[in-house]
Order: C-alpha cells, then structure tokens, then sequence
C-alpha cells in the first residue's frame, strides 16, 4: 500500500524481489509438477544419463528467476546481487517443501501426477536436512549463475543463448534427428560422435554448444570489414540459399516420416503465403481462410477421384489428371475468394473477422449438409483421389509429394514477392495503413480488396489441391476453423507481411508440435507458449517485414526545380 | 481576378445527427486562384472540406468541379476528376516510405504498371515503374524532401511529412489542391515558407489552392479570395481587404462567447485591418 519513493537500492524493496522471484520460480515449477508436465518431460533425456528435459526445466525457471531479480528498478538502477542467490535459496526451499509434502501426504486423489517419484525428481534425488541444504544452496548457484548472465554485456549474451539454445534442441529432438543422421551413410559416420543410443551424449553437447558459438560469433567477425551495412545483394541471398538447400536435402535424408511433417509444413507455408497478402498487406482479417483451401480440395477431388461422386461418373466431363484439376482448383478458389469478398467489403476490423468466420463456417456446414451430399458426398466425403503422374513416375511418396509442395511454394513466393513490390502490392498496404485516404488517392477499394481476396484464395487452393491427393480424399471435418487459426498464427508469430517469417512460423506452430507428439495434448501448450513468448518478446513476429531497409530503386541523383539541399 | 468558376459547391449541408455543421455553403473558387477558409474552431471548414472532396457525403446541395456534378462520387473518383487535398492531422501511410507514398498518390496514373504485368516482370512495367519513380523522387525535391525518398514517412519530421503529404497530393496531378491548415504546429519562418511555397504551386504549376488556415496574416498576404464560416453558415466572401473591413466578421469573432482561438483570431483580423497587408519577404 504505502509505496514509497524507491530506488531499486533499498534493502526491503531488494528483499522484496528476492523473495517474489524465488515465489514465482517455485509456483511456477509446481505448477508444472501438478498437471503432470515435469513427470513427462522427464522420460526425454536432452543428455544422456545426465540431465532430462524435466530437471533442465527446473534448472531453467530457478535461472530465470535469477536473471528476473536483478532486473532494473523503473529508476534503471540494477538491484545488489544478493537478491539472486536469495530468490535461488527461495525457490529451492519452496520446491523442496512441496516435496516433502508429496511424500507425507497423499495428495494423488487431488492431482494424480503427485507421486513420491515425482518428489525425489523435483528435489534431484536428494533428502533429509543435509539434502535440503544441498538442494537449496544448488538452488542458489544456479540463480546467481541467472543473475551473472543478466550482467554479462549484450555482445556476449548473444552469443551465449543460441549455443545454449541449441544443445537444447538437438538434445530434445535427438530422436528427430538420429532418424536424419541414420538413413545415409556419410551422416550415420557422423552420428556417434553426437549421439549414444539413448540420446546426445556430454561431448557430443560440448561440440554442439562450440559450434553453435562459433557460429553465432561468425557474423560479428565477418561484419567488420564489410563497413556499414552495405551488404552485396548475393550476400542477402546466402541465408535463404542455404534454408533452400537444407528443405531439398532434410526430406531425403529423413525419410517418410520427417518428409510427411515437412510436406504438412509446406501446405502451411502456401496457405500462410496466401493469408500474408490478405492480412499482412492488404490488412484484411479473414479467420474463414480454410474455405478456399477446402475448395480447392474439394473441385481437385471431383475432377480426378475414382468415385462415384466424380464429376467424370454423372455427367460428360472426363476424368482429369490432377495436372489439369489443379489449375481448374486454384480458378474456383479464387472465384469463392471473390464471392466470399463481396460480402464483407464494407465490413472493417473486428467485425471483419467475425464476419469472414461465419463465411468460412457457412462453407464447411453447407458442404457437410445433407443438401450438397449427393454432389460432395456429406460427411463421407470424397474417397479414391489418384495420386499425380508424369509419365511412368507417381507422386507417390511423402517425398515426391514434398518436392511438389515445395515447387509450389518457390512458385507462390515468387508470385508474393513481385506483387509486394508492385502498384498493386503498394495499393493494399496503403489499404492497410488508412483506407480513407488510400480511396482518396485514387484506389479502387472493391477491385483491390477482391484482388486481396483472389490471390490469397489462389494460394490456398493450390495447397488444398495437393492436400487432397495427399491424403487421396477429402472430409469436410478435415477443414476446420482450427486450421484458418492456425495459418493466422502462423503468420503473426513469424511477422506479418513477411515471406520468410512465414516459412520460420510453420516451422515453429505447424512442426513443433509435430515433433513433440508424445507429448499427447500438451503438446499445444508448446503452441500456446510459443505464441505468447513471440507476442510478449517480439511483437513485430520472430523475422519482421523489413520495410525499413527496403528501397524501391536503388537512389536516384535528382534535379528538383528547387535548389536540393545535400543530404 | 482569374479564369472560370472550377470548383462551385451550391446549398451544400452536412448534418451529424442534430447537429448542423455546415449549412447551406455556396463557394465559387476561380482557376489559378488562392482560396482561403477561415473561421473559429468547430466552424465546420475540415467537414466542408470532406463533403467537398466526397470522404462524407453532404447532406444536401450539390458540388460541381469543372462542370462536372461531383457530389456522390467516391472519393477515388473525385481524385479522378482533379482535386487532391492535404488532413488536418496529418495522414501519411506512416509505415512506407516516404518515395512509396508519393508512389501510391500517382496510382491513377500507374495504369501501365499492372498486376499481372508485375507478375511476369514486364519490361513495359518495369519501365513504366521506373519512370513513376524518378518522376515521384521529382516531387520530394521539389517540396525539399530530396534525398529522403527511402525515409519511412513516421520517421521523418513533423515539417517534412506536412511537405510529403502535399507531394502526395500533388503526385494525382490535380487541378485544384486543398490544403488543411498546413502549418498548423509550424514555426513562423517554417511558415513564411510554406506561404512561398503555395504561391509557387499556383505560379508555377498553374493549381487553383483551396486553403484552411488560422493565420490570419497569411491568409491575408496570401489569398485572392478570402471565405468565412462561423456555425457552419458562411458570413462572409470576397477580396481579403473587403473580408477584413467586414463588421460581421469582426463582430462573429469578437461575440463568439471567449473562445481563446477566436480572440486571437479577431485580434489578428483587427491588427491586419489597421496595417496594410506587407510584401510577403522570401
Ligand atoms: N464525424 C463527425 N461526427 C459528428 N460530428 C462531427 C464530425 N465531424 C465534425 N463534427 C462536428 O462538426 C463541427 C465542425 O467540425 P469541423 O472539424 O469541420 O470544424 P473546423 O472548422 O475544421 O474546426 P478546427 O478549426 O478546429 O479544425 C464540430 O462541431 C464537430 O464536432
Ligand atoms: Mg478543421
């Protein structure tokens, strides 16, 4: 209540910080413990025989809690160290109470992941007094270790969080990539210096951690004689070159399985592409975007199933290769993108969503419904969609099937990146900015916004065309509201209007949950924590729109007929 | 004077609710003529300004521009016709850059520049692209933005994006500009420029100017035809010097209850009565 005039250096205010910072790491720690988190992640090791997920979660919120006391007061001063060791010592004792408690009471009726194993896991094997000690004074280090961390300069933090980062990664998702490094000879020769039969193993985290250093203190070494900023524009191309060459060979090398997640994040990507001209330009809201995806299914499954539900079975059309149905998908697309943009024209905001997710929902209703189902085959849907052929070669596999994909996606980059840059592109982020005075301007707003909604349409059946023979039939239960959400999501935490920020937030939203499936529902948890870390850390999304940077046409010298004044 | 009536707005009125902002304006702005709009605050001028270029439509009456009936047009069409104009607060399309703002006022005349042509990289695009650039950096130098074309507008400073707004403006090539109150929140000498520099837009690119402004010097040095509004009816209309001798004018201002802006606004009516308006100094 009486709130004094602090500066960050009184010894109640610091006391106060150590204490909450230790409170809040040991709520949060069982918390997790509760819902049965901690006892999951214990079964995936991050090293071998050393440390589990579970512990290095621990480990992880008491670090934090470290780092947090030693924050800034709102008058930038920076709290005296002993506040980490305090909020370590907090956590610790807290945690280990918790513990006690386990073991004394049964507390199983109440949450049933509370089990003495559980108790010896959140205390690190130890008990008694002397244990306690231990665990607190453990506590205590890692907390300072948080607190020298949030000291360190920011050069060096910076290289410190990706190395750590990726120990992190490639000890979680060893199985993921043991699958990689198992299915080709030079990769599998590779393997046992990272990893031993049950995970990465303490010299294989050490080189790991190294290169990643390195890799990170590369930039920092390079940029030096390169001067400011002016970067050569094969140099910008280098990252994207290399992303592209690791999408081509990943598949390959990881087999069916790493190729069906990859295929899956790529029919993101495409739709993600789509959205972005909707939303990330043009500044269109459209939470009914599976509506399009659905079309282009559903037009690719009449054209080419065998079934009787084929157009080719009732009337004179004939059968269609999925070469010719895909065209003819993308068109009715982008005609139910324009029908659905008529409609909501007028309609601005927040509205706008609520209008396009009941346009989307009144798509998915109409083709379950009884009405359409001697066309559309109702909740049966559609079944028997052939694969694609070129001459004796079927897009059989997950594989080729992602190669597909990824043509497209490279085709519908493209596409994005011209029009971005064109009158049209220059139309919809005036659109965005303020539509009055953008129509003031002379823009046409129901061409533009109709374009917005065709091209964004277009992206999207194509996805849903290769969808469809992907899973060679279509359900209407297969497009629903959960994968417009998941797309807009895609793209927000990847940065609105920006290409590569799509490719980055699929592979964060779409493959993040696919590699953590034993993880049942929790796994969207991780989706839910990604999303609120990218939206609290980095609002503008993990790989911005660099508007900035950006230049129409490299300066031109000019003549005003006004005297210019130098720049 | 000048030419022909361009722009005649005959019993426009807007209503918002019960409340009538302007009613029944008649106003005949002359080719190549510097018209100005003065009057206390919550006179109406920025919705005038509105029904004008169509942003709302008027309740009533008729806006003729160049004997074209422009009133129920949509905004994108009366651009069409010539007219362009300038916000109150300014309106930039903050996260482009400044060249890409001017790019967007010259949409109407990108028409070469097509989507689908962007689309396959076609070289009339490009050309056309690459014209509409050099001919949009042409217009940040002449409002003395050279050289900031790769700015992005919000960060550029308050005075340079009132002059990127006016490049916008006049990147649609029209006929009649409207400008409201550009110097608002200026300096005085930022001010005595952009007086010059609206001169140089009627004398050198022949733009009849509709002008909103506080500044009764200015708009005295400056205007060929002064209007004034007080409660959305309009009190007065002629020469400045006939404006400024006018009893209603000075009676309106001086009896509009203590509003601050209004006393300063007579104080100045007053001062530049008395004084003979001076030689604008460049
Ligand atoms: N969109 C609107 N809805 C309701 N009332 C409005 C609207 N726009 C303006 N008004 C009202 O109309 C009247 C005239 O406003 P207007 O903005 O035209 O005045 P102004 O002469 O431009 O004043 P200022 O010198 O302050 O810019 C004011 O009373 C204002 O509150
Ligand atoms: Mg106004």
């Amino acid at each position: 209540m009486s709130m004094r005039q602090d500066d960050g250096k009184t010894p109640s205010l610091q006391l106060r910080r150590g204490l909450t910072a230790g409170a809040a790491a040991a709520l949060i720690a069982i918390y997790l413990s509760s819902v049965g988190l901690i006892a999951m992640m214990n079964a995936r090791p991050v090293i071998a025989n050393a440390l589990t997920l579970a512990q290095m979660t621990l480990l992880t919120i008491v670090f934090l809690a470290g780092a947090l006391s030693q924050r800034p007061s709102p008058q930038d001063r920076t709290p005296a160290f002993w506040t980490a060791p305090l909020a370590g010592a907090v956590a610790g004792l807290l945690v280990a109470g918790f513990a006690g408690v386990i073991l004394s009471v049964n507390l199983r009726p109440v949450f049933i992941a509370l089990v003495p194993p559980l108790a010896r896991l959140l205390t690190f094997g130890q008990s008694g007094v002397d244990g306690t000690a231990i665990l607190v004074a453990g506590s205590a280090l890692v907390a300072s270790a948080g607190a020298f961390y949030q000291r360190l300069p920011d050069k060096v933090r910076r290289l410190l969080f990706p190395a750590a980062l990726s120990v992190l990664l490639c000890g979680m998702f060893q199985e993921f990539i043991q699958v990689i490094l198992q299915s080709n000879a030079l990769f599998r020769w590779l393997a046992p210096w990272f990893y031993g039969w049950d995970g990465l193993t303490a010299t294989g985290a050490l080189i790991v951690f190294a290169v990643a250093l390195a890799a990170a203190a590369l930039p920092l070494v390079y940029r030096k004689p390169a001067g400011a900023g002016d970067v050569s524009s094969w140099r910008r191309f280098v990252p994207a070159l290399f992303i592209l060459l690791l999408l081509l060979l990943v598949p390959i090398a990881g087999g069916p399985y790493i190729a069906q997640v990859f295929l899956l994040i790529g029919l993101y990507v495409l739709m993600g592409m789509g959205l972005n001209l909707e939303l990330g330009l043009a500044g269109l809201l459209d939470l009914g975007f599976v509506a399009f995806f659905a079309t282009g299914a559903y037009i690719t499954a009449i054209l080419t199933a065998d079934s009787p539900l084929a157009l080719a079975h009732y009337t004179a059309i004939p059968s269609l290769s999925f070469w010719l149905a895909m065209p003819i998908a993308v068109l009715g697309a982008v005609l139910m993108g324009i029908l659905f943009g008529i409609p909501v024209l007028g309609v601005k905001g927040d509205y706008l969503a609520v209008a396009t997710l009941g346009l989307g929902e009144i798509v998915r209703i109409v083709v379950q419904s009884d009405a359409a189902a001697p066309l559309l085959g109702g909740a049966q849907g559609i079944l028997q969609i052939p694969k694609p052929q070129v001459g004796g070669f079927q897009f059989g596999s997950a594989v080729s099937l992602f190669y597909l994909t990824l043509a497209a996606a490279l085709f519908a980059a493209y596409c994005a990146w011209r029009l971005e840059r064109s009158r049209l592109g220059r139309a919809w982020i005036a659109l965005r900015e303020d539509e009055d005075v953008a129509q003031a301007m002379g823009i046409n707003l129901v061409q533009s916004k109709l374009l917005a909604y065709a091209f964004g349409a277009a992206f999207a059946g194509l996805a849903g065309s290769i969808f469809a023979v992907m899973v060679n039939s279509v359900f209407p239960s297969s497009f629903q509201l959960l994968m417009s959400i998941n797309v807009l999501a895609l793209i927000v935490v990847g940065g609105l209007g920006s290409l590569s920020g799509v490719v980055l937030g699929a592979l964060v939203l779409i493959g993040l949950p696919e590699a953590l499936r034993e993880f049942g529902e929790f796994r969207y948890l991780f989706y839910g924590l990604a999303l609120i870390l990218t939206m609290r850390l980095m609002p503008e999304g993990l790989l911005p729109a660099s508007r900035r940077r950006r230049r129409l046409v490299s300066p031109i010298a000019v003549g005003g007929s006004t005297p210019v004044a130098r720049p | 004077m000048t030419g022909n009536v361009v722009l005649r707005a005959v019993g426009m009125g807007k209503r918002f609710g019960g409340l009538v902002a302007i009613k029944a304006l008649d106003l005949e702005v002359h080719e190549r003529a510097i018209c100005s709009i003065i009057g206390p605050n919550g006179a109406g001028k920025t919705t005038a300004f509105n029904c004008l270029t169509q942003l709302i439509s008027p309740s009533n009456g008729q806006v003729y521009f160049s004997g074209t009936r422009i009133d129920g047009m949509l905004p994108d069409m009366v651009v069409a016709t010539g007219i362009s104009r300038t916000y109150q607060t300014i309106r930039l399309f903050r996260n482009m850059t400044a060249r890409e703002n001017v790019l967007v006022g010259m949409h109407l005349h990108l028409k070469h520049s097509s989507w689908w042509g962007s689309l396959l990289n076609l070289r009339s695009n490009r050309e056309a692209e690459l014209q509409a650039a050099l001919e949009a950096d042409r217009l940040l130098g002449f409002v003395g933005l050279a050289g900031k074309g790769h700015m992005v507008a919000d960060h550029l400073s308050y005075g340079e994006q009132r002059r990127l707004e006016i490049a916008r403006a006049l990147a649609t090539r029209p006929r009649l500009l409207m400008l409201d109150e550009p110097v608002a929140g200026m300096n005085p000498s930022e001010t005595a420029e952009m007086a010059v520099f609206i001169r140089r837009l009627r004398d050198e690119l022949g733009i009849t100017i509709l002008l909103i402004e506080h500044q009764i010097k200015m708009v005295m040095e400056l205007s060929d035809q002064v209007v004034v509004l007080d409660h959305g009816v309009k009190i007065a209309d002629g020469i400045p010097a006939e404006v400024q001798r006018n009893p209603d004018v000075i009676k309106a201002y001086l009896g509009s209850g203590g509003s601050r802006g209004a006393k300063r606004v007579a104080t100045g009516i007053q001062q530049a009565a008395v004084s003979p308006a001076r030689e604008s100094q460049s």
